[in-house]
């Protein structure tokens, strides 16, 4: 294997998808928020942070107040889509195809993710090997470390480039993530952090291939109901899935150096963490599992400890400490301890052999109920208040209507309408009653009994051209695009577009990517989809 | 309270689907399949899906019913897909489905309803042959709209809506 390969197989197992039928490979890189705040520091070359609902930076070393410029900020989208299209992911991407095993690239995506799709032309051996790399898996949600990049054969170059990869994908280089520690001349720990989401085998193979490598890893957030929602407080505000979250492999980024991340600003965030730490700790902080498990720390069983979202080996069972799920999950530093232990039972449930079982599981039956009584009794007065405050409904809007007016002009300049071929008046009258009322049946005979109401029509006289434009205020779903697709089926115009001004959501642009025969209707159309720039007008997502 | 009658006419009409399924897919396809009946299940991330080796990664959406169908003799999977209304049924639910199916290929996709049709996707399924050509959706299946009858657990009458 080579280096290019490695990575690729990193971005692969971070984000990917492989469609087997179509030889095509999509992998996913997320931008929720389109730019991400550097470390902004204070003269005195300390870290400064805004308090919580504060609008005030102040230097948690001189503690005088920083001005809002020191904080700089990178584009993440914008950084992406370079490091795709001419930067080093490219680079890599093309060691790989050759005229032998052709690799077509292209990109795809919305206001929050970027699709980098690889489509592997003819008999493509490289394809068949990533196949069999990942069992016939299709979804980076099942995927687990290829055998041949965990083999003791495999160089350490290569085993570092499947890092990268996978910490260009799955990696978050956030300062949000910094830990309160005094450093010798400054404050805050960085932390960086690899998001896995879905895949519960991934986060501790990960995490013994990186101790391998000598990479500390200092902890894993699971997300599992007990480690991210201990108290329930979200599971009762917001819902029983409020307590499953993304996983979260936590490390310290002083100790990669080896790493070489090709993603622009991931790399440039990578550094600046690395060097905010750099020479200013003594102690590595690295996890150092099974620890302790105090009194103080039992949960109430979570009302989805025996959720299917669990995997079956830890589901039902009550979780106290990260470790737990880590040691259930087959980590090595763990089971290396477990191995040596007299009392295995003992050891899982409080993290130390110096107490009596009986008397420990007693004590942490009772302090686990204890627990949960006080999350009922909450609830009862919690819901006894909500029962007592009176509803009050806002009335209804459609938000998306004040984006007709722009909308319709854009496409009167698009396609060259005059002003009484451009309407909006369809999205409250259907399109045949309206079509009556101006005396236009007969030049639209195809829309004669079209009863729906799209919500801004082209209708050009002098060829009988038919645009449709179904306009939403949020990011375009699935159920927007049966909309559109069923006054397509129906009506046949010869243009439709899907439009919002966040674009399609993270899973439709995924859908659209995977499946292209999605937007077709009529002989040879394509919908298109895209976003709404107040500015540029319709941007096309390609698809 | 007229949100609290709806969605026990809903859960008793899911419920009445239930049953019908269970009994059909049995029939139907019991001898030669595993058959699973699925609520509600986000596709994508469905564990009986996850385990069956279908390529299931880009089904990024939940069908109201969903059956696997995988076949005894060499586990490949299949589905049929099912959307249920307690009201009439609109355009963009047809739209929906067909996407769903486009994605999912299912052997069998059925739309099942209290009421039917709204009479202004009716008229216009009615004419220019767009019954076959709206519902179409690969190689010759079609999505299929019924009345369903929830008091006997069956499908109502011995003819579909749609197609013709």
């Amino acid at each position: 294997m080579n280096g290019p390969l490695a990575y690729l197989i990193g971005l692969i197992a971070g984000r990917g998808h492989i469609l087997e039928a179509e030889r095509r490979i999509i992998i996913e890189f997320a931008h929720v928020q389109e730019s991400l705040n550097r470390i902004p520091y204070c003269k005195c070359g300390d870290m400064a942070t805004k308090k919580k609902g504060g609008s005030d930076l102040i230097c948690k070393g001189c503690r005088s107040v920083v001005p809002n410029t020191a904080i700089k900020t990178v584009n993440q989208r914008e950084s992406i889509e370079y490091s795709l299209s001419k930067g080093g992911v490219i680079e890599q991407i093309s060691e790989l195809s050759d005229s032998d095993d052709k690799i077509s690239v292209r990109t795809s995506g919305n206001k929050t993710m970027t699709f980098f799709i690889l489509d592997f032309e003819s008999d493509s051996s490289t394809f068949k090997s990533i196949l069999n790399d990942f069992n016939g898996d299709s979804c980076y949600d099942s995927f687990e470390i290829p055998p041949r990049i965990l083999d003791s054969k495999t160089s350490r170059t290569i085993k570092i480039e499947f890092l990268n990869g996978f910490l260009d994908t799955a990696g978050k280089m956030n300062r949000g993530n910094w830990l309160q520690r005094p450093g010798k001349s400054r404050y805050g720990r960085q932390r960086g952090y690899i998001q896995i989401v879905r895949n519960w085998n991934i986060p501790v193979q990960l995490c013994n291939f990186l101790k391998s490598l000598g990479l500390p890893v200092q902890t894993i957030r699971w997300g599992h109901p007990h480690i991210v929602d201990g108290n329930q407080i979200d599971t009762y505000d917001k819902g029983p899935q409020s307590g499953f979250r993304d996983t979260q492999l936590k490390f310290f980024p002083e100790y990669y150096d080896e790493i070489t991340l090709r993603i622009r600003h991931q790399a440039l965030m990578f550094k600046e963490m690395a060097s905010h730490n750099r020479g200013q700790f003594s102690t590595r902080e690295a996890c150092s599992a099974p620890n302790n498990i105090p009194v103080s720390k039992i949960r109430a069983p979570s009302p989805e400890i025996n959720s299917t979202k669990i995997p079956e080996l830890i589901r039902g069972v009550n979780i106290d400490a990260y470790w737990q799920i880590c040691h259930m999950m087959g980590c090595k530093q763990t089971s290396t301890c477990f191995a040596g232990s007299t009392n295995k039972n003992l050891l899982f449930l409080t993290g130390k052999e110096s107490v009596n079982l009986n008397n420990a599981q007693k004590e942490r039956d009772v302090k686990r109920q204890d627990a949960l009584d006080k999350i009922i009794d909450r609830e009862k007065k919690n819901a006894a208040k909500k029962a007592a405050k009176p509803v009050t409904r806002a009335p209804r809007q459609k938000p998306e209507e004040k984006l007709y007016e722009p909308i319709a002009n854009w496409l009167s300049k698009d396609e060259k309408l005059a002003a009484d071929e451009v309407t909006y008046d369809t999205s409250v009258q259907t399109m045949d009653q309206y079509l009556k009322v101006n005396k236009l049946t007969g030049i639209f005979p195809g829309l004669a009994d079209f009863n729906q109401k799209p919500d801004v029509v082209g209708l050009r006289k002098n060829d009988g051209f038919v645009v449709f434009i179904e306009v939403k205020a949020g990011s375009l779903s699935l159920t927007d695009l049966g909309q559109l697709l069923g006054y397509c089926m129906m009506a046949d115009p010869d243009r439709a577009i899907l439009i919002s001004p966040s674009g399609p959501s993270g899973e439709l642009a995924l859908m659209l990517s995977s499946v292209p025969g999605l937007l077709e209707f009529g002989a040879g159309k394509r919908i298109q989809v895209g976003e709404w720039d107040d500015k540029k007008g319709f941007m096309d997502g390609g698809f | 309270m007229v949100v609290f009658e709806m969605a026990i006419k809903k859960k008793e009409f899911e419920d009445s689907v239930t049953r019908w399924l269970e009994n059909h897919t049995q029939k139907k396809y019991g001898k030669t399949h595993d058959v699973k009946i699925l609520h509600r299940s986000y596709l994508a991330k469905d564990e009986v899906l996850k385990k069956s080796k279908y390529n299931h990664s880009n089904l990024l959406f939940a069908p109201h019913f969903t059956v696997v169908l995988t076949r005894k003799k060499d586990g490949e999977v299949t589905l049929i897909l099912v959307a249920v209304y307690t009201k009439t049924i609109a355009l963009k639910e047809i739209g929906e489905l067909k996407l769903y199916c486009r994605m999912a290929n299912p052997v069998e996709a059925l739309m099942l309803s209290t009421d039917g049709l709204s009479s202004p996707v009716e008229t216009m399924l009615l004419s220019k042959g767009r019954d076959k050509t709206a519902l179409e959706y690969g190689n010759g299946k079609f999505i299929e709209i019924w009345r369903f009858d929830a008091v006997n657990d069956k499908l109502d009458g011995t003819n579909r809506i749609m197609p013709l």
